[in-house]
């Protein structure tokens, strides 16, 4: 509704949030904001409230406390702008690659989703089952379903984790070209440091259900995993996360 | 291609090789004379009644009582068993309160309901569907009950977040993730109807191919009982190959189908 005033990005505020399961606190009065069309990446642990932050973030779930404000608006519920990829491609099996594209897209929907996996250069797979596809070939496809609803905030919960290192890199590539064409705001959830160097304005450390640390990432794009900068920011959140990690044993 | 046109026949008519070989040496016992045609009447004798009765028209009309019975039974049963395989998978409530008489009820024979069904609807078609309907019925409902309960929570989860509604969830999401398990529910209970129509038909019937067979034995005719065992078998493969044919047009997107479908 707000999508004139506001750019193809939302603007996302979290103040406050907390939530807790079986009296176990995941999320502790977590503050972030992002600009629009901003991307922003999260490290952690396992077990910091990554996800419990993104089912927030997508309005799967009620917050105990604080809010979630998506462009100015409580986010409480799902909504078509706001569109996240999976860690696994979750793709239905019995639908071709253009049906899987074309999920909870009504009217007519073939030309959008056609586009969508034109995005991703697998247009000549419309018509093939998932189960012929590679591993990063659906991670693609799944991708694309999200692009289809032309999302203008993009949630990515380590969607490259199960790709091999050379697939990886590749599928970096084409999300960060993606977003630099439309424009949304992304945040990405990722274990992988270097990825997180590679694609994020702002790398984001979670702890213990809190925004602990923040680094903003200012290197031109294409990042060069090679060259000194990018090792120096890879090195200085690398140390963060030790630090933590070397805290707790 | 021509290379692949011959191993393609050849594998079509191997498995064909055993039941030949059966046959003829069947026949060959039997003109030796070392089979006792009243006993067991050679193959030539059968196909001789087939043509007989095909000839009368006795034959038709019986073949035709049967899949009648059957066909209705099966549908009758199917329906039963899928509306409730849907409502306990759906509802946990419903669950509680039907799963576990409908467990009590699968574990009784339905056969040994046939005395009991004769006094309460007669030897008339009631009957025999009744038959059908019990035995048809707990394959399929086990199965879709199974098949709804197992099917990906990850799918389901992802449908919702990309914004399905619930008649799209279960159009898109759930019945064809439960279709693969319903689908055998519903092969293993073709099985159970042409077992209890042989059953029903040959304990109390006045027509039918069961009927056949009992007035023939009433009657010593050995090659129209054969020829009776006969049809069942092949009317019961007939039902296995339309069950696998719907498999191979909705279940397409399996890996197992498609490379069958490729070569």
């Amino acid at each position: 509704m707000s999508r004139s005033e506001a750019g193809p990005g939302l603007k996302v505020e979290i103040r406050g949030l907390g939530k807790s399961y079986s009296g176990r606190r995941v999320l502790d009065s977590l503050d972030l904001s992002m600009l629009p069309g901003e991307f922003a990446a999260i490290v952690g642990r396992s077990g910091c409230g990554k996800s419990t932050l993104l089912r927030h973030l997508v309005g799967l779930e009620k917050p105990d406390c604080g809010t979630v404000l998506i462009d100015g608006i409580p986010r409480t519920d799902l909504r078509a702008d706001t569109r996240i990829m999976f860690q696994e491609d979750r793709l239905l099996p019995w639908k071709t690659v253009l049906g899987n594209v074309g999920l909870g897209l009504d009217g007519d929907w073939q030309p959008a989703a056609l586009a969508a996996l034109s995005d991703v250069g697998l247009a000549e797979r419309a018509g093939d089952w998932p189960a012929v596809l590679s591993g990063g070939q659906k991670q693609r496809v799944s991708l694309a379903r999200a692009l289809a609803h032309a999302p203008q905030f993009l949630l990515l919960d380590e969607p490259m984790g199960a790709l091999d290192a050379l697939t990886r890199l590749d599928m970096q590539r084409l999300i960060e070209r993606i977003w630099l064409e439309k424009g949304f705001t992304a945040l990405l959830v990722t274990h992988d440091v270097g990825e997180a160097v590679t694609l994020a304005d702002r790398v984001i450390l979670l702890e213990r259900g809190r925004v602990a640390r923040s680094l903003d990432i200012s290197l031109p794009r294409p990042r060069r995993r090679g060259s000194p900068d990018f090792a120096r920011l890879e090195a200085e959140v690398l140390d963060w996360i030790m630090t933590i990690y070397m805290g707790f044993i | 291609m021509e290379r692949q046109v011959i191993p393609g026949t050849f594998r079509r008519l191997l498995p064909w090789l055993i039941p030949c070989l059966l046959l003829l040496s069947w026949q060959f016992c039997s003109t030796a004379g070392w089979l006792n045609t009243r006993i067991l009447p050679a193959p030539l004798e059968v196909a001789a009644s087939l043509f007989r009765l095909a000839g009368t028209g006795e034959l038709w009309a019986n073949i035709k009582v049967s899949c009648l019975r059957a066909g209705a039974g099966f549908l009758i049963g199917a329906a039963v068993g899928l509306t409730l395989g849907f409502l306990t998978a759906t509802s946990g409530r419903l669950e509680i309160l039907l799963d576990s008489s409908l467990q009590m009820f699968r574990t009784i024979p339905h056969l040994a309901l046939i005395p009991l069904v004769i006094i309460w609807f007669g030897i008339g078609e009631r009957a025999k569907i009744f038959l059908i309907v019990c035995g048809v019925m707990f394959p399929i409902y086990l199965n879709t009950f199974h098949g709804i309960r197992s099917v990906d929570r990850q799918l389901v989860n992802m449908a919702r977040v990309y914004g399905l509604n619930r008649l799209q969830l279960w159009r898109q999401v759930i019945l064809p993730g439960a279709l693969s398990s319903i689908l055998v529910g519903v092969r293993f209970s073709l099985g159970v109807m042409w077992m209890t129509l042989i059953v029903a038909e040959t304990i109390a019937a006045s027509s039918g191919i069961g009927y056949m067979a009992t007035n023939a034995r009433e009657l010593m005719q050995t090659d129209v009982m054969v020829l009776s065992i006969l049809l069942y078998a092949l009317l019961g493969k007939l039902a296995d190959v339309c069950a696998r044919m719907l498999e191979r047009r909705w279940l397409a997107w399996k890996p197992e189908f498609l490379k069958a479908g490729s070569c």
